[in-house]
C-alpha cells in the first residue's frame, strides 16, 4: 500500500505534540524557554525553493513551479522520448532513490518539493535566488507535509531501499511543523543566539523539507530573498560593467541578474536582501 | 586542481583541491565558494542540475575562464539572451545601499581616476531614474554630476590647447616637426627658454 505521507502527517499531528512536550518537560526551565521561543519562532515560517540564475529566470518567465515530472512531461512534447525516459535523464544517478521514493509515495507524480523558512534567504547552497511563497498552506491545503532533511538522503538508501517507517513517524502538518523542528534540532538550538535561528533552521545539513501538491503560479510569490552579501555581489559586478571593465563572459553573468530584476518587477515581486 | 562537476549555465563548479572539495560559483569571489562533502557533489550530480567531469587545471585562472565559457555558450543558447545588460534597470531595482556605493565608488575612484565619462554615465543612469531614489542620493548624484561636468570642461580645454600648440609648433617649426613630435619640441623649447639659450645646444 502506498504512503500517502499528507494523511500521515494529520495522524502524526497528537503523537508529535506529545512528544514535544515531554521533551520540554525534561528540560530545565531555561532551556525548556529556549526551546518554546524556537518553537514559536518557526511557527510563523513559510515555504520557499532556492535557485540558481538561470532557472529562476525559467520559472519567473513561465510563470510555473514544476517539479522532475512536470519538466519531463513539458520536454516531451517536443521529443521522441517518453515521460519517463526523460524525467530518469534529468535525474541521472540518483533516479534510482527518486523513482524508489516515489514508488512508495501516494500522489508522487503531483508532489512538489520546498523548504521551511522564517527570515533567511533559504539554502543559498542549492541557489542564490530564495523564491518565498505566499500562503502556500491555503493553497495546498491538506496536501502538505514536513519532514527533517532530504527526504532522499534521509529516508532512502543507495541502493533505493525506502526507510517507510521513518519517513511515516516524521510527518509533521503545516500545524506540527514547529513541533518537528523544535524536536529535531534541539541540540543545535541550546547553544544558539535568537539572532541565529534563521539560518538554523535553513543549514543545508539539516533544514525541514515541505512536501506539497499545489498548481503554483508566479502570483503565488511572495518575494524573492537574496542575502546581503550575494545582493551586494551582483550590484558590484553590474557596477563595474556600467564602467566598462567587465568582458563579455562575465557581462553575460550581470546579464541574467538584470534579467531577474526586470522580470521580478514586471510581475510585481520585490527581490530582497537578507542577512547572511 | 580538478574539476569533478559543474552546472554549464549557471557557472558553478565542484573542484577537488589537495585537502578538500569546494563549490565555486560566480564571480568567484573568496566568498563565493563553500566546501562541500563528497556526498554533495554526487548528490547535486543526481538531483541538482550539476554534470560529472574530470578536468585538471593547473591555475584558478584557467578554471574560471573555463566555466565562464561554458556559461557563455549555455546561455547564448537560451533563444533571446545575449550580454547586453539594461543598466536602467540595475539602476531602478537597487536597494539604496547599493546606489550609495555605486555613488561613492563615482566619488572616490572613477574622479579621481579620470574616468570622467564612465562617471558621467553612471551618474546619468542614475539620474534618469530618479522616480524611485531618495532625495538626499539624488542630491548627491546630482551635485557629483557638476563635478564631473566641471572637471571635463577643463580636461577638455586642455586638450584643446594641447591640440591648438601643436598646430602652432608645427607652423613656427616645420622642419624640426617633421623629425621630432610636438611634445617634443615643447619640452626642449621650454628648456632652452628656461636656460636663457638662443640654440637648443645640450638641451
Amino acid at each position: 500500500m502506498l504512503l500517502d505521507v499528507f494523511e500521515q502527517a494529520t495522524k502524526n499531528a497528537a503523537a508529535l505534540e506529545e512528544q514535544y512536550r515531554a521533551m520540554l518537560d525534561g528540560e530545565s526551565a531555561q532551556n525548556r524557554s529556549l526551546l518554546e521561543r524556537f518553537a514559536s519562532h518557526v511557527e510563523g515560517g513559510c515555504i520557499a525553493t532556492n535557485m540558481k540564475q538561470m532557472t529562476t529566470i525559467a520559472s519567473l518567465s513561465l510563470g510555473q513551479y514544476w517539479n522532475t515530472y512536470d519538466l519531463a512531461a513539458w520536454k516531451s512534447e517536443f521529443s521522441s522520448y517518453d515521460e519517463r525516459l526523460i524525467a530518469e535523464h534529468q535525474l541521472g544517478g540518483h533516479a534510482i532513490k527518486r523513482f524508489a521514493l516515489d514508488g512508495v509515495l501516494a500522489h508522487s507524480r503531483n508532489i512538489k518539493y520546498g523548504v521551511l523558512v522564517t527570515l533567511s534567504a533559504g539554502i543559498p547552497y542549492h541557489g542564490e535566488f530564495c523564491i518565498v511563497f505566499d500562503c502556500l498552506e491555503n493553497l495546498a491545503g491538506k496536501h502538505l507535509a514536513f519532514v527533517h532533511g532530504d527526504s532522499l538522503r534521509r529516508y532512502v538508501g543507495e541502493s533505493g531501499d525506502v526507510d517507510a517507517p521513518a519517513l511515516s513517524r516524521d510527518a509533521a502538518t503545516f500545524q506540527c511543523k514547529h513541533f518537528l523542528a523544535t524536536l529535531k534540532m534541539a541540540e543545535d538550538i541550546a547553544g544558539s543566539g535568537q539572532t541565529s535561528w534563521p539560518s538554523l533552521l535553513t543549514r543545508k545539513e539539516s533544514y525541514m523539507e515541505a512536501l506539497f501538491c499545489a498548481e503554483i503560479s508566479r502570483h503565488n510569490v511572495a518575494e524573492i530573498r537574496v542575502q546581503d552579501g550575494i545582493l551586494r555581489k551582483w550590484y558590484n559586478l553590474a557596477f563595474e560593467d556600467m564602467t566598462g571593465v567587465l568582458d563579455e563572459k562575465e557581462r553575460i553573468l550581470v546579464k541574467a541578474f538584470q534579467v531577474i530584476l526586470q522580470l521580478a518587477e514586471e510581475h510585481g515581486v520585490a527581490i530582497r536582501g537578507v542577512p547572511s | 586542481m580538478r574539476l569533478i562537476g559543474h552546472a554549464r549555465a549557471e557557472g558553478w563548479g565542484f573542484v577537488q583541491f589537495p585537502d578538500r572539495i569546494r563549490l565555486v560559483r560566480p564571480p568567484y569571489g573568496a566568498l563565493d565558494a563553500v566546501d562541500v562533502r563528497e556526498e554533495d557533489v554526487s548528490a547535486a550530480i543526481a538531483h541538482g542540475g550539476f554534470e560529472g567531469c574530470d578536468r585538471h587545471f593547473g591555475a584558478w585562472r584557467d578554471l574560471r575562464s573555463f566555466l565562464l565559457d561554458e556559461v557563455r555558450r549555455a546561455r547564448l543558447e537560451v533563444p533571446g539572451f545575449d550580454s547586453d545588460v539594461d543598466h536602467d534597470v540595475v539602476i531602478r531595482n537597487a536597494p539604496e545601499s547599493a546606489l550609495e556605493e555605486y555613488i561613492e565608488k563615482v566619488e572616490d575612484e572613477l574622479i579621481p581616476g579620470g574616468m570622467l565619462a564612465e562617471a558621467e554615465y553612471v551618474l546619468g543612469r542614475i539620474l534618469a531614474n530618479s522616480e524611485r531614489i531618495g532625495t538626499p542620493l539624488l542630491r548627491r548624484a546630482a551635485g557629483l554630476a557638476g563635478v564631473v561636468s566641471k572637471e571635463s570642461a577643463i580636461a577638455r580645454a586642455q586638450l584643446e590647447e594641447g591640440y591648438s600648440q601643436e598646430k602652432e609648433i608645427a607652423r613656427r617649426f616645420p622642419r624640426a616637426s617633421s623629425k621630432y613630435s610636438a611634445a617634443r619640441i615643447a619640452k626642449t623649447s621650454k628648456r632652452v627658454a628656461r636656460k636663457k639659450q638662443v640654440l637648443a645646444l645640450g638641451c
